[in-house]
């Protein structure tokens, strides 16, 4: 919920952004059941109507699935997750590579910074 | 699934209002006020001061009945009848200071079918405020947060919420936004009056905008952030 209506997007796209970033993460697994609307809203902190929103789009979208008798289920399908999954990450590539062309950064200077960075950074002590 | 069926249906409006005009002697407070509110909704009201908002609440209260036009809560022209529906905080105390939340439970349960004794008591608890102390020892903050209890605890139809947050110190304003989130359900609609934008933001479907008594705009917020490509609170300030 925090800085949900600081940023420009309308809401029930930052609360899509949030439910397909746990989706995409594994927090929320394929086949989990989702809370109902109510418990969302709540935990969201908004407007029940604006969390049905996000969810019908997120079920259009394919990540969620309906089922009229036992509730709202993260999809099975690991394919359209995968894409999802994909498409976040080309997404903040993309924004990635915007913002080392506005630092002055080359393709072939981007390429080489890859080579030399610690890949390690970010992942933890573990990796 | 119930809930989810009923927020589907395209809802009945709850509150009617046809080419409304109310004036102050030559001050005109609302003109050719035109709108329509379904139920299950959670609508701001937002607007300058002096913009018309309190006076449109208290014609839906039932608190001023001199204007011309139509108004109906569900169906009916507010009065002793939809009052029985219809919980409104004022923007001031409407009690004596020298009364407890207690002696006024008392006139609520008196009162209102709708008023639900335990809920009430549940959310003074929430706010941790003493039902047996006096309003006069209470800061604004304490008096609003024993005012919007005794709206919230009713089952009404409507809830007229008048500047709720008005004297809620910032720290405490997200524990009184989720109060009512909690206790609103799919057949109530709550209608608040503020100047808070971007506080209360969250709870909102849509907002009416009034300015100089007119409807200036009737929107989903989201459809507002998306058209002016900003927060709800940045597109009010482009169009004041």
């Amino acid at each position: 919920m925090d800085k949900l209506l600081n940023e420009n997007l309308p809401i029930y796209m930052q609360i899509m952004d949030k439910i397909r970033a746990a989706i995409v993460s594994g927090e929320l697994a394929a086949g989990a059941k989702v809370a109902s609307v109510r418990e969302l809203a709540e935990d969201f902190g908004v407007n029940p109507n604006t969390m049905q929103r996000a969810l019908a789009e997120l079920e259009r979208e394919g990540l969620l699935i309906s089922e009229r008798t036992t509730g709202r289920f993260v999809t099975t399908d690991t394919a359209i997750i995968d894409q999802v999954r994909k498409e976040a990450a080309e997404k903040i590539v993309s924004e990635f590579l915007q913002k080392m062309k506005g630092l002055g950064f080359s393709k072939e200077q981007i390429e080489e910074f890859f080579r030399e960075i610690d890949m390690s950074d970010g992942f933890g002590e573990a990796m | 699934m119930e809930e989810r069926k009923l927020r589907l249906v395209e809802n009945s409006p709850i509150v009617r209002v046809e080419n409304l005009n109310k004036t102050f002697g030559s001050v005109q407070a609302l003109r050719d006020v035109d709108l329509e509110i379904p139920e299950g909704r959670i609508i701001g009201l937002l607007g300058p001061n002096g913009s018309g908002k309190t006076t449109l609440l208290k014609i839906l209260a039932g608190l001023y009945t001199t204007y011309t036009g139509t108004v109906l809560i569900d169906g009916e022209k507010p009065g002793a009848k939809s009052k029985a529906h219809v919980a409104y905080l004022p923007d001031r105390p409407a009690f004596s200071l020298n009364r407890t939340a207690e002696d006024i439970l008392e006139i609520y349960v008196e009162f209102f079918e709708d008023f639900n004794r335990e809920r009430f008591m549940e959310l003074l608890d929430k706010f941790e405020i003493s039902a047996k102390k006096e309003f006069k020892e209470m800061s604004k903050g304490m008096i609003d947060k024993v005012q919007i209890s005794f709206a919230m605890a009713r089952n009404a139809r409507l809830y007229l919420l008048d500047e709720p947050l008005g004297g809620v110190d910032v720290a405490a304003r997200d524990n009184v936004l989720d109060t009512i989130l909690e206790n609103f359900d799919s057949k109530g609609t709550i209608l608040v009056a503020t100047h808070l934008i971007s506080e209360i933001e969250r709870l909102f479907d849509s907002v009416i905008v009034l300015k100089e008594g007119q409807v200036t705009m009737n929107a989903p917020c989201d459809d507002i952030r998306e058209k002016y490509n900003s927060t709800l609170e940045e597109a009010m300030k482009a169009i004041f």
